[in-house]
């Protein structure tokens, strides 16, 4: 009942095969193929190979950063011209402040997502109400988002990922960065390396 | 990760509720598709920094376009899959510069020493070890983006064919020949790449590892 395939018929064919989706004497046919014909069997071998080793790629976890980058990038309400996600929703503060704290935070190649991920924290600790004094702009340099200072910021970053959700967003990373700014150095010297801890500013 | 794991009605209650300013929904939102779009992403691009970016523009513009999704209606999955190759692609078509260094690179390494005990055993061994998962990365960006995506989609991502052509809009047809297509070509770059020359006839044991 399976009819004779030449080996570009059985070709063309093998990921249905594997795939289950072949109709009974199609699939017949290739396997009768599959048996007759070496070339195409090691075809079929390397293909399935291929198929199960990209299925046991391992799911990767997105870093956490990311979801509270989302959450804050869309936390303005929907509906408001221009509002969710605008890459810079907080223009009202002078050029030295948010300017400059980017220009020495970041290095070009961290752009919104870390940015924003800043965003978060500040938020978190403000949430949290930590003590703002002994946190300074030089451990929001990317390498130390995981750890250090922040730790206990991170500690409750659960916590403030919900607890900002019930907040007027906007307005309250304005208010943590209005306290960020008191604790920053001034005015940015250079693109540079982040300066020291300012810690004795406050 | 399978396609059918979120109830279709769930989703749309979550989008309801999205729509009426619940935050709680719209995270939840996040925390239920954030895993599965980063790592097509990832894949796609094989960077995690681009993952990282795409991610958040995906569900930016989601999340911008939820009241669009209402009215199409339709699986949640298969639009939100829609949105993020539609920008995949539109990332690898403004990459395409970064991509011919990348290339280059790409030419370098194929030069690197195959792994032991893989002198024309076929591709089988494939599935276990850390660096055959990067073998296998480095070959998935190496193919042209409409076999990328698909394989991605069907092997990755688990959709069945109708998903992936709801998805892709593209012919049920057009789709099963491009993942044939695409598998193939897999195997023939990580055979390139891994050193192995391809097994001359005979070899019962190759051909028998087909699935009935
Ligand atoms: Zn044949």
């Amino acid at each position: 009942m399976s009819t004779t395939l030449t080996c570009w018929e059985c070709e063309a064919q093998l990921s249905e095969y594997r795939d289950g989706t072949l109709a009974a004497p199609s699939a017949a046919s290739v396997r009768a193929h599959l048996q007759a014909c070496a070339a195409c069997g090691v075809l079929a071998a390397d293909l399935n190979a291929v198929s199960a080793a990209l299925g046991a790629l391992p799911q990767m976890e997105p870093p956490p950063r990311l979801l509270a980058a989302i959450l804050v990038q869309t936390a303005a309400p929907l509906g408001v011209p221009g509002s969710a996600g605008a890459a810079r929703p907080y223009p009202a503060y002078p050029a030295w402040s948010w300017a400059g704290m980017r220009a020495v935070l970041f290095a070009p190649r961290f752009t919104l997502g870390v940015a924003m991920s800043v965003f978060a924290v500040a938020l978190t600790i403000n949430a949290a109400q930590l003590d703002l004094s002994h946190v300074s702009v030089a451990d929001f340099t990317p390498a130390s988002l995981a750890g250090s200072v922040l730790r206990q910021a991170s500690r409750v970053w659960a916590r403030g990922v919900s607890y900002y959700n019930d907040l007027r967003v906007v307005y309250e990373i304005e208010a943590a960065l209005h306290q960020l700014r008191q604790n920053a150095p001034s005015p940015p010297r250079s693109e540079g390396a982040p300066p020291p801890a300012p810690r004795t500013t406050v | 990760m399978s396609i059918a794991t979120a109830p279709a009605d769930a989703d749309h209650a979550l989008i309801e509720r999205c729509l009426t300013g619940d935050n709680a929904a719209w995270e939840q939102v996040v925390r239920l598709h954030s895993r599965r779009v980063y790592n097509l992403c990832l894949r796609f691009t094989g960077r995690p920094q681009d993952a990282e970016d795409l991610s958040q523009e995906v569900f930016l513009r989601l999340y911008r376009n939820l009241a669009r999704y209402r009215a199409e209606s339709g699986n949640f999955i298969t639009w939100l899959t829609a949105l993020t190759r539609n920008l995949l692609i539109d990332h690898y078509r403004r990459s395409r510069n970064d991509r011919r260094t990348d290339a280059l690179d790409d030419k370098a390494e194929a030069a690197w020493p195959a792994t032991t005990g893989t002198g024309g055993a076929g591709l089988d061994h494939l599935v276990w070890g850390r660096e055959a998962q990067e073998y296998i990365q480095r070959a998935l960006c190496r193919l042209s983006p409409e076999l990328r995506e698909v394989v991605i989609l069907r092997d990755l991502q688990d959709m069945d064919y109708k998903s992936i052509a709801a998805a892709l809009a593209l012919p049920e047809g057009t789709v099963k020949s491009r993942i044939n297509r695409g598998r193939i070509e897999m195997a023939r770059l990580l055979r390139a790449t891994l050193g192995t020359s391809v097994p001359s006839v005979k070899d019962p044991a190759s051909a028998k590892g087909v699935q009935p």
